[in-house]
């Protein structure tokens, strides 16, 4: 059963933690998208809504890109409804994130009888916790 | 897995449950401005709290959580189109209407699972 749980990276949080920071979320993103022929793997019929997070990416992406030209190509009132645009996407993309991170979770207890993960850390740290999870997971299977 | 389905069937009943709760306090002028504008929030959120987990019991939170953000949306949108309040010039206002809303959906949801299964519990006993 944890034979799949091989197929997922093994990642450095901290560098998982930076790239997130820097990104502006972009790379959490990238994270589900990186991840999905592994989770795929794993369980075809997983739940993770991979479609969407594609859409979350290329959103933030082009949200990153329009606030630094913003001040150059938009007024003062242009600025104002793009803030607010990007904060309604902005809890889309919170839902997005917490739906697919307890979906991970019940993914990977399911294929992984050692593997259990905490649903306050999981919730405070979110991708964070689960690299470290599939780490840990993976050099338990390494020693082995 | 997430239903789509139970999703717009929740924020499409709440929607009801406002016009008609609107309805009966126009008509009979039961509640001040304040308290009319005060109650269907609750109403509206409340419901949604409820109605979502319902009909999307694998990610309830989820659910509740979603259609508190499309109800909002779609206040903006009629504050926007229909009233001609400018409301996204306002990011911080867009903001304190999106977590007052999801915030307390959420806290409905929760009390909401909590009783069912107190309810549920005490059958089994």
């Amino acid at each position: 059963m944890t034979d799949n749980i091989q197929t997922l990276k093994k990642k450095n949080v901290w560098l998982v933690i930076l790239l997130s920071i820097i990104t502006v979320g972009i790379y959490i993103g990238y994270w589900f998208l990186s991840a999905k022929s592994s989770f795929q793997l794993i369980n075809k019929n997983n739940y993770i809504p991979f479609k969407w997070w594609m859409v979350a990416t290329i959103y933030l992406s082009l949200s990153v890109i329009l606030s630094l030209i913003g001040e150059f190509i938009l007024s003062i009132y242009g600025l104002y409804i793009l803030d607010s645009i990007d904060l309604i996407f902005a809890y889309f993309f919170l839902g997005l994130l917490y739906y697919s991170i307890f979906r991970i979770k019940e993914l990977l207890e399911k294929h992984d009888d050692e593997m259990k993960m905490n649903k306050y850390l999981l919730f405070f740290f979110h991708i964070w916790y689960i690299q470290y999870k599939i780490n840990q997971s993976i050099k338990r299977e390494g020693g082995k | 897995m997430f239903h789509f389905r139970g999703l717009i069937q929740a924020i499409g009943v709440s929607l009801v449950f406002i016009i008609f709760y609107n309805f009966i306090i126009g008509v009979f002028n039961l509640l001040p401005v304040e308290w009319v504008v005060l109650s269907t929030f609750f109403v509206s959120y409340g419901s949604v709290g409820i109605l979502a987990p319902l009909w999307n019991k694998q990610a309830p939170y989820t659910a509740a959580f979603f259609a508190a953000v499309v109800l909002s949306v779609i206040n903006l949108m009629f504050s926007m189109i229909v009233l001609r309040i400018p409301v996204l010039f306002e990011p911080n206002t867009v903001n304190e209407n999106l977590l007052s809303s999801t915030v307390f959906s959420l806290i409905t949801a929760f009390l909401f699972i909590q009783i069912n299964k107190r309810m549920g519990r005490e059958h089994d006993d």
